[in-house]
């Protein structure tokens, strides 16, 4: 199994947040987050690859 | 220097990652580079490019490795160099020599390492073709990246970075940008990085300390014994403060391990690394970060043209590495965070004379660190507010079947939140218009308007569009929504909106119908008791909204309420056509009496037949959208994934209304849920044989038909129980259906813990039906 499952503390908190948040205030990396989730679902929350990082150039 | 590298250590043992080099050079000159300025400089005698021979070879070695042991799925990541070296017709070659053989025989993740200077439509098109996700370097803001990250000539790579990240974000290939790097620089300011990094909006970021070694220790600036610890505990205390608002892989790691979990990367952590690179020209090498130890150090003699990597697995600096604690110094295993720490990166151990079995030359910033991090943690859970999870048996309401008003209601506030952060991204996406600027000034003072037409369920469905296709055409929809809400503020507004083949839609309230089905710019005008819609030529439609009735160019929203139940009918939002079946066109009252009358028995027939079902209908079903009948008489009915609180049906007799009544919300029900909890692994190819398709199903979909089936045996169990002649047979035929799926699901192995406990759930009930 390579999913980082989607627990409250990794969706749920920022949902709770957006909905107390004015919209013009609502912070785009916290919009950027339910859109990848919601409309890029297919590829959400794939963790990324350990090799991917262990190598820097 | 450490044993040969032909050293065999052992059994072989399976390896699932392979960076595979396809290009040898870099376009940028970066002095922090390992690759070129580090002390392995094999790149100077290694091949430019991978040919098409080598990238066949290496997947074939692949591939049978991945066949012998069974590997459910290897991860192939695509590096450099730098890989867009190769132009996107080369690039779309070497990727498809790849992974036709991997493909054959097991699942393949791609991923691509890059500075992302030479990234482009052309490029992106190739990497969306392949399914191939990109990682991109950056360090920081311009000052940190162009430190080190600079061309041949001297001039910097920041401004080219940040386009490509601008395009990467972009809808089309939104869905390949997987994360930033950055290489720490003590002399950057930590906060800077943070904020520039948190600009890119990256799903992920990862830090990397500067490889360094024992005989060549990292800058160390006067005046800090641990530099690294306190530069990195500014970001960890300021990521906290933020509500954590991106993954950083270092963090996440420290956290799990703080619990006894795995870290997700092999800086920290007692995680197996089972990884090779291939070179250019097929070499098998270790890991890229041994390259700073010595010259030839992550050599191993064995190539992809000669040996196997089942050859390569038995060699002893690759097995060591998958001992974990047991592999490490003794000092290391003496120390009390060395499951959290394990040595760190595996390179910063080198001391000449001494190999690897040393701690990092970054030991004690790490030991710092840790122990920082894993106090601010405690210390900022302790000061959090408890955060909004939920009832605590979300999980248990739902897969009940049920779920009472309060899960409901929660779970409708999530999909409000889901849909206000979605909205938001449309107008991140494509910029301020006035029906937004409206809307979001309506908000200032009049915040319980905005909501009220914010849960109109296919505002979702609109800006899940938007952001889909990337067409701004469709943005002037938020003026529809400002003007609805300023009629139930009662505040006067005019803004602009879209006549949309003859309609404008005011969300709530009602809809406005051109003379002509046109699609054109207008501009419409509320004021308290009068809509003033002014469109092409100057030709102007005025609505007294005093006047409770309909007429031919406006339509009020209609509502069916009874008995606690209450239903509006969409029968003009352009946006509502996303169900899969044709919308029906505006219903006359005729037509509506029909609804009115069918609601009124299925929703009496749910109350009396079907109670335990009828407190979540009646919390989360809020609109019904009518659809064009079928022509040959057969039941139509859906629930879209993006109109959570909507629910298409043609018309239909009140008992087979109460049925699909229930059906349909249960399909709403997990899908709000599945918005929130992952239940099964969304890469999971696994396909399910199920009773009600002839074409097996994916996992989400075999997971909402059991759902939604096992509801409707439910249902005929309960009508054979009242003596209906029909049910005996269509129970057997549901039942069946729901527990042939249920097995065949904890069959496929893609199932989460959540979803399996869900499932099991589900299970566990349909059992106690046979009792």
């Amino acid at each position: 199994m390579n999913t980082e499952v989607a627990t409250p503390d990794n969706l749920v908190g920022p949902l709770a947040v957006i909905n107390e948040t004015p919209l013009r205030e609502i912070r785009a990396e916290h919009a950027s987050r339910v859109v990848r989730r919601i409309v890029d679902k297919e590829s959400l929350l794939k963790r990324l690859d350990v090799a991917a990082f262990q190598s820097a150039h | 220097m450490p044993g040969p590298a032909g050293d065999e250590a052992g059994g072989a043992h399976p390896l699932s990652q392979f960076v595979m080099k396809v290009h040898g050079r870099c376009d940028l000159k970066c002095d922090h580079c390992y690759v070129y300025e580090h002390a392995d400089q094999s790149w100077m005698i290694k091949a430019r490019a991978m040919s098409k021979d080598v990238a066949r070879a290496a997947a074939r070695r692949v591939a049978e490795h991945a066949a012998r042991w069974r590997l459910p799925l290897v991860r192939v990541v695509v590096h450099g160099g730098e890989p867009l070296l190769l132009r996107p017709a080369g690039l779309d070659e070497l990727i498809t020599e790849i992974r036709t053989p991997i493909e054959a025989v097991t699942r393949l993740s791609l991923t691509m390492q890059t500075n992302g200077v030479r990234f482009s439509p052309a490029f992106g098109d190739v990497l969306k073709r392949h399914r191939v996700r990109v990682g991109v370097s950056l360090d920081g803001d311009r000052e940190a990246n162009d430190r080190h990250r600079r061309f041949a000539n001297g001039s910097g790579s920041f401004d080219q970075v940040r386009a490509a990240l601008a395009l990467l974000r972009t809808p089309a290939y939104r869905d390949l940008y997987a994360g930033l790097l950055c290489t720490i620089d003590v002399r950057n300011s930590p906060e800077r990085v943070y904020e520039a990094l948190l600009a890119e909006q990256p799903p992920a970021v990862d830090f990397l300390l500067p490889h360094a070694t024992w005989d060549n220790p990292p800058l160390r600036p006067d005046g800090d014994a641990t530099p690294y610890a306190s530069w990195l505990s500014v970001i960890h205390r300021r990521w906290l403060a933020d509500g954590r608002p991106m993954r950083i892989r270092l963090f996440d790691g420290l956290h799990s391990t703080a619990r006894g979990g795995p870290s997700g990367s092999e800086q920290l952590g007692a995680d197996t690394v089972d990884m090779v690179v291939i070179e250019t020209g097929g070499e098998y090498e270790q890991a890229d970060s041994v390259k700073t130890a010595y010259d030839g150090a992550p050599a191993t003699g064995l190539s992809v043209l000669t040996h196997s990597v089942d050859e390569v697995s038995r060699l002893r600096p690759i097995a060591v590495r998958q001992r974990g604690v047991a592999g490490l110094s003794a000092v290391c295993r003496s120390c009390p965070v060395v499951q959290q720490c394990a040595g760190g990166l595996y390179a910063h151990r080198f001391r000449s004379g001494h190999g690897f079995d040393s701690p990092s030359v970054y030991c004690a910033d790490l030991r710092v660190l840790i122990d920082r991090t894993n106090e601010e943690t405690r210390m900022h859970e302790a000061d959090a507010k408890p955060e909004e999870t939920g009832p605590a048996d979300v999980i248990d309401q739902i897969a009940s079947g049920f779920g009472d008003e309060a899960t409901i209601g929660w779970l409708t506030e999530q999909e409000r939140s889901v849909t206000r952060a979605l909205v938001a991204a449309t107008v991140e996406q494509h910029g301020e218009t006035t029906g937004w600027l409206t809307l979001t000034a309506l908000e200032q003072g009049h915040a319980g308007a905005v909501r009220h037409v914010l849960a109109h369920p296919y505002v979702r469905a609109w800006a899940v569009g938007m952001l889909r296709t990337g067409d701004h055409e469709g943005m002037p929809y938020l003026g529809g929504l400002a003007a609805a809400a300023a009629v139930h503020a009662s505040v006067p507004v005019e803004t602009d909106v879209r006549i949309e083949r003859g309609v404008v839609t005011l969300p709530t309230v009602g809809t406005l119908y051109w003379p002509e089905p046109i699609t054109a710019a207008a501009r419409i005008a509320a004021e308290p008791g009068e809509l003033r819609l002014t469109g092409p030529d100057g030709v102007v439609l005025t609505v007294d909204l005093s006047q409770p009735g309909a007429a031919a160019h406006w339509q009020p929203a209609r509502h069916i309420a009874r008995d606690g139940w209450s239903v509006r009918i969409e029968d003009g939002d352009p946006a509502r056509d996303c169900h899969g079946w044709t919308p029906a066109q505006r219903l006359d009252d005729h037509a509506v009496g029909h609804w009115r009358d069918s609601l009124a028995a299925a929703w009496r027939l749910i109350d009396t037949e079907l109670p335990e079902y009828a407190p979540a209908l009646r919390a989360g079903l809020k609109v019904i959208m009518p659809l064009e009948p079928d022509p040959a008489g057969r039941q139509r009915a859906s629930t879209a994934m993006d109109a959570f609180g909507s629910l298409s049906a043609a018309p239909v007799g009140p008992a087979e209304l109460a049925v699909l009544l229930v059906h349909e919300f249960q399909h709403a029900k997990l899908g709000a849920l599945l918005d929130l909890y992952d239940l099964h692994d969304p890469d999971s190819d696994a396909r399910i044989t199920v009773g009600w398709k002839t074409e097996s199903r994916p996992v989400e979909a075999a997971l909402q038909g059991v759902y939604a089936h096992a509801a409707v045996a439910d249902v005929w169990r309960r009508r054979a129980a009242r003596d209906d002649p029909r049910a005996p047979e269509l129970y057997a035929m549901y039942h069946r259906w729901t527990v042939d799926a249920i097995a065949a699901l904890r069959e496929t192995g893609a199932l989460t813990p959540l979803g399996d406990d869900f499932v099991g759930r589900m299970a566990a009930t349909v059992a106690s039906w046979d009792s």
